[in-house]
């Protein structure tokens, strides 16, 4: 319950606070069920607030109920751009290179992905003006998610393996790095941690605020935020000399030319990727050589059914399998069951017992 | 010329630019940048609002003419709302024009020093010449 009630509050002071007035007090009277569960929160412009949790999607609407129909909880263009204004805190040209990557991260890891109109300055895009869609991505911690699997990820106790995560978006590639980073750093069992550097290009790993790391990553781990992979890992190498080096995302074939030079230099790497299995990253441009140079020693594949089943898999470097975990990462509550087809989520204050008193015209859109 | 340093060189939000600048100093500039960061934070207003509140308390300590308390004002208007280049470049403006309202101040207190001073003297001419 405390879990639950420091988790709302966490979303009030981080997230809540920068949204419009009506999306904010109507969000205030939601579950805080939904709201600990919340994956993302969609605007767009003149179409109605969206949630994302548990693996589904709904309309908020201005009595903080989440309907499965459009609700009149329509959000305009300025509100739109006022929203993104103060994620920025005040200040655009503080995040004017994250503008033009079209998201920001914010305080707390949670990323704010911004679409509109691009302004062009020398050929690349250096603004978003008329904004139409902002995307709240909501960062979480899970620790000791990783701690079953970190075990297959050291070598007699000494060393790492090269490793990689390959999981399509939203199933928490970037919450795992994030365990592992924390377990390889403080030490487990007989392991007794390791320096580790991290390059947190997007500020999603450690979500830096004023210099200090919101999430954990334990004692052994330094931070450089908000630059380019290549040149993180460079300055890495230079300033800290760790001894792994974690970055998330890779994908441009420039991180992944520098990810070898790291290797070869004797650094051991663990990296994510998207993907949906091993096959595709392997197609992908400037991977095929670290695959054929067998590069990474260890492969975690995420991958989830249709019935929200998790699978964690870790391959070793021929790809063969040594551990399979399922988990039910994100199952649905109790007060996630439709009333007639209707509702899917509901305040607390309309159940009584898990079950739903009301009517059944909000389902309507009402 | 501070807050130019902390918004160009350190690309420092506001509300950080303005702690920074407040922090560990005791003059004007940095007791109304400690205003500015409070009313923002506290208050949960924008950094434009905070800066406008500011300026309205800190009005009747500062003595400066209208045209220069016109020019703080739009200061807080533009602050935050352009990219990086563009926010130095309006700073170095104001700046510029700051100094230009500085220089002609000087010049005018010149002006009437050199006044107040010939009337100082033709006065005391002129009791003299009552006096006699």
């Amino acid at each position: 319950m405390q879990d639950k009630i420091s988790l709302k509050n966490r979303f009030v002071k981080e997230v809540l606070q920068f949204l419009p007035y009506r999306i904010k007090e109507s969000l205030m009277q939601t579950d805080a069920d939904i709201l600990t569960e919340l994956e993302e929160i969609r605007l767009r412009s003149g179409k109605p607030a969206m949630l994302h949790y548990l693996g589904t999607d709904g309309f908020l609407h201005e009595n903080g109920r989440v309907l499965d129909k459009p609700s009149n909880m329509f959000v305009s263009t300025e509100e739109l751009a006022d929203t993104v204004y103060k994620f920025c805190e005040n200040s655009w040209y503080a995040y004017q290179e994250d503008i033009s990557k079209g998201f920001i991260t914010i305080k707390g890891g949670h990323r704010i992905g911004i679409v509109g109109t691009p302004v062009f300055k020398n050929g690349s895009v250096f603004n978003i003006r008329d904004i139409s869609s902002v995307n709240i991505r909501l960062a979480r911690e899970v620790p000791g998610c990783g701690e079953r699997i970190v075990g297959y990820l050291v070598n007699e106790n000494r060393d790492i393996y090269n490793t990689l995560i390959v999981s399509p978006p939203g199933l928490g590639k970037t919450t795992l790095l994030r365990d592992i980073i924390r377990c390889l750093s403080d030490g487990f069992g007989s392991f007794r941690g390791v320096k580790i550097g991290v390059v947190d290009e997007r500020g999603e790993i450690a979500a830096c605020y004023k210099g200090f790391p919101q999430n954990n990553l334990g004692n052994r781990t330094d931070v450089i935020n908000g630059i380019h992979k290549k040149n993180g890992m460079e300055i890495l190498l230079r300033s800290m000399s760790p001894r792994v080096i974690a970055l998330d995302e890779m994908g441009n074939p420039e991180d992944v030319s520098s990810v070898m030079q790291v290797i070869n230099a004797g650094i051991r790497i663990i990296g994510t990727v998207h993907g949906y299995d091993l096959r595709a990253v392997k197609m992908r441009r400037g991977f095929c050589e670290l695959f054929e140079d067998k590069a990474f020693e260890r492969f975690i594949i995420i991958s989830v059914d249709s019935k929200l089943q998790y699978c964690v898999k870790v391959l070793d470097g021929d790809e063969n399998v040594l551990d399979v975990e399922y988990q039910s990462g994100r199952k649905h509550s109790y007060n996630s069951k439709f009333n007639n087809g209707g509702i899917c989520v509901l305040p607390a204050a309309c159940r009584t017992g898990g079950v739903y008193t009301g009517n059944t015209g909000v389902s309507d859109g009402a | 010329m501070e807050l130019e340093n902390e918004i160009h060189y350190m690309n420092r939000p506001l509300g950080q630019a303005f702690m920074s600048l407040s922090r560990g100093k005791t003059n004007r500039t940095s007791r109304f940048a400690r205003r500015v960061y409070e009313l923002h934070r506290k208050m949960e207003i924008s950094i434009e609002a905070a800066w406008r509140k500011s300026l309205e308390e800190f009005r009747s300590q500062w003595p400066i003419q209208r045209e220069e308390w016109d020019l703080l004002f739009c200061i807080g208007e533009i602050l935050g709302k352009t990219d990086r280049e563009s926010q130095s470049s309006f700073l170095f403006l104001m700046r510029e024009k700051f100094t230009a309202r500085e220089k002609a101040a000087e010049e005018d207190r010149a002006k009437k020093d050199k006044l107040y001073k010939n009337l100082g003297a033709l006065g005391g001419l002129a009791v003299v010449l009552v006096l006699i």
